[in-house]
């Protein structure tokens, strides 16, 4: 199995949204990093042909998945960012809707008890969506996504609005998943991809500046990675001058996580770099 | 598409606003229907009424010679007591009131008892016409004038009905008015209402929420209108049968004073279900044009917006006729909705030589367009159809793999950005600059 994204670009009007996308997507998780506004959704929404790109081209197994003949849509499971689905409907009776949507008619009882099981909603199978907290809305968003058990998972923000605990249960679900699949997750959040994907596209203004490991880009900018002591006063002057991935303060001292390809202050000091300082390496700007 | 019309038809009817909505509009147009009745507005007009009626019931049914005697004699010895001074037990408050119910009464009767006649009147000028048109050899005149002869030869009425309620309530558009703000409430959100709730990309992403989901929207919205339309035409007549106390539904439609002339020879009760039908057609137009707006625009309120500002379009288009506007009218859906107008008096279109019943012109254009607006909904609702790309076709797209970034899991140590981006460029060379700098000192804690 191969999608292939071959030089998309996105336009609206004068604006770019994707500027010549090009990618090879096979197995396993691919974390799609980028700040809002970067292209992330636009490019989504054209992987699951809500969007047609203003040029370029989806393949599935070299068919354009905009052709019904590829079979992609049979093949994709997608959760779109913060759907609230519908209020009045039960959780069985959304994925039962989902599954006539996508043509699953075998067994669909027992998969959808299963599903519910596996997202941990099995005890609200007969209660409305419109009384479920946010997690439980992502946890229904995962099981509507695998009601026909797709071999391309694509999920856009999936832990917006989540709390940390629901988070990191999450993670865990995706991981679980993600055997034998191909697994999209957008995100501007770093930690949701850092320990989970295979892989991170980082999508800045709209093109892909960089793919490859979490450990290959942190290699990359091994050395680009400062820490600081500062008191008070300095802290807000370095912050607008500085590109600032973390301030963390200890009593009366601050310690400032700066990225930057030269050591600005003699005191700072080398630390290793995490796909945190690796995002803002790329995407980040400093606010002068 | 079963399964999916099942469940676009639960979401629709597990709208509580909306069924609220229903059942509220059912009782505001019940109760309109009661207040506009004179036989509950007021005891003077109830007592009156209800004397007219005793009355009515003796003469009603099959014209007798001996019905029409008892109406005049009653007639002349109320006449001739009015003259005399003398007093008569009378069915009304006095006997100037029963003079000017049996004159109604009278006047009612002689009109259908002179129906036949009219009409032979009318066929012998038609006769007269259609040898001059002949002559002349106008041909189009001829066939509508044997069109004449055919639909108004062998008519007559032998009964007596007060069918003059039915004229009311056949007249009654209020009801209508009420099904229309229903069937945009409901269509207004079906499809504006999934992108509203975020769930459109998700539909879109599956093979059957395009076409198939979009036709079974359309087939539960017209679950939706025909069950409020027939929960509606039902309340219509039930209330105007208790209040208006229809009468004489077998009798012709042409005894019926305004459809004396109607090309149509069936019965009340048959016209009665025709007009509910021709009525349900044009809410289903209607249907049709509100789920277009609930397609194009994103906002349930906007599509409810310009449902009402093309309802106001339509009404003030269908009060003007003739010339160009009357062409546009065909389609104009409020020609349906009072589609009493249609078949009250003769009147045909020329269809290439040919005098077809406007009507029937009416109803097969109005068909014939809301197939389009079926269409044109799949259309729109379709992402491969609308927002196409430029270069989409295959045959297009260039094989430049040199450009693009591989990023298969098997190969990453090789697989880095080999595209002509500036920005890549930039970074690579950073990178190699900054792989020189020695940086010294501790690495501390990361933070």
């Amino acid at each position: 199995m191969n999608i292939e994204i071959r030089n998309v670009t996105k336009r609206y009007g004068k604006k770019t949204a994707l500027d010549n996308v090009s990618l090879t997507l096979g197995n396993g998780i691919y974390g799609l990093l980028g700040a809002n506004g970067a292209g992330k959704s636009t490019l989504l929404n054209i992987m699951v042909t809500s969007l047609a790109p203003t040029a370029g081209c989806v393949l599935y197994n070299g068919t354009d998945i905009r052709n019904k003949r590829s079979g992609y849509l049979d093949v994709l499971g997608y959760m779109p960012q913060s759907a609230k689905f519908y209020r009045n409907y039960t959780a069985e009776e959304f994925l039962k809707y989902c599954a006539a949507l996508k043509g699953v008619k075998h067994g669909l009882a027992k998969k959808i008890d299963e599903l519910l099981t596996f997202v941990n909603l099995n005890d609200s199978k007969k209660t409305k969506i419109g009384a479920f907290s946010g997690g439980m809305l992502q946890r229904i968003g995962i099981a509507q996504a695998l009601i026909n058990d797709p071999k391309i998972l694509i999920l856009d923000e999936p832990t917006a609005g989540l709390d940390p605990k629901e988070r990191i249960r999450f993670r865990n679900l995706v991981s679980e998943i993600s055997a034998n699949r191909t697994v999209i997750l957008a995100t501007h959040i770093v930690q949701d991809i850092e320990y989970i994907a295979n892989s991170v596209i980082l999508l800045h203004e709209g093109k892909v500046c960089r793919n490859d490991t979490p450990d290959n880009l942190c290699r990359e900018i091994d050395g680009f990675v400062w820490l600081l002591t500062a008191n008070a006063e300095s802290v807000e002057p370095l912050i607008t001058k500085h590109r600032v991935s973390n301030v963390f303060r200890d009593e009366q001292t601050y310690y400032l996580r700066i990225v930057s390809d030269e050591k600005h202050h003699p005191e700072a000091k080398s630390v290793t770099p995490n796909l945190e300082d690796v995002f803002l390496y790329h995407a980040g700007e400093v606010t002068k | 598409m079963n399964t999916l019309l099942f469940h676009e038809t639960k979401k629709l009817f597990s709208k509580k606003t909306l069924l609220f909505a229903v059942v509220f509009l059912l009782f505001v147009n019940a109760f309109n229907i009661y207040r506009s009745n004179d036989r509950f507005r007021d005891p003077y007009n109830r007592d009156t009424t209800e004397a007219e009626w005793q009355f009515y019931e003796t003469l009603e049914g099959k014209i007798t010679a001996e019905k029409l005697k008892k109406l005049t004699d009653y007639m002349i010895e109320l006449n001739n007591a009015a003259e005399s001074g003398d007093v008569l037990p009378s069915y009304y408050i006095n006997a100037e009131g029963d003079r000017m119910m049996v004159s109604r009464q009278y006047d009612k009767i002689e009109k259908i008892y002179r129906y036949e006649e009219k009409i032979d009147e009318l066929l012998k000028e038609n006769e007269r016409q259609t040898a001059i048109y002949r002559q002349k050899g106008n041909t189009y005149l001829v066939k509508t004038s044997e069109l004449v002869a055919d639909v108004y030869s062998e008519r007559s009425i032998d009964s007596y009905y007060d069918v003059e309620t039915y004229a009311t309530y056949f007249n009654y558009d209020f009801s209508s008015f009420l099904l229309l703000m229903l069937i945009f409430l409901a269509t207004s959100s079906l499809y504006a209402g999934e992108s509203e709730s975020g769930m459109l990309p998700l539909i879109r992403s599956t093979a059957g929420g395009r076409l198939r989901l979009a036709y079974a929207k359309l087939a539960s919205a017209a679950v939706f209108i025909i069950s409020v339309c027939l929960a509606f035409f039902l309340c219509d007549f039930l209330m105007f049968l208790w209040c208006a106390r229809l009468r004489g539904i077998t009798n012709p439609i042409y005894s019926i004073d305004a459809f004396a002339y109607s090309p149509l020879t069936v019965s009340v009760g048959a016209f009665v279900l025709l007009l509910a039908a021709v009525k349900l057609l044009g809410f289903l137009c209607f249907g049709l044009l509100a789920c277009l707006f609930s397609s194009v625009f994103k906002k349930s309120y906007m599509a409810f917006t310009a449902d009402f500002v093309m309802t106001v379009g339509l009404m003030t288009m269908s009060a003007y006729s003739g010339g160009f506007i009357e062409y546009v009218n065909l389609i104009n859906p409020i020609r349906l909705l009072t589609g009493r107008s249609l078949y009250s008096s003769f009147a045909v279109t020329d269809i290439f030589g040919t005098p077809v019943f406007r009507s029937t012109v009416t109803l097969t254009v109005s068909a014939v367009f809301m197939t389009i607006l079926v269409a044109f909904i799949g259309l729109i609702n379709n992402p491969n159809n609308v927002r196409k790309s430029h270069n989409f076709d295959n045959s297009k797209i260039s094989d430049n793999s040199d450009n693009s970034v591989n990023s298969d899991n098997s190969n990453h140590s090789d697989n880095l950005i080999n595209s002509d981006n500036s920005y890549n460029s930039d970074i690579t060379e950073r990178i190699t600059k900054s792989n020189r700098l020695t940086v010294g000192g501790t690495e501390a804690n990361p933070i």
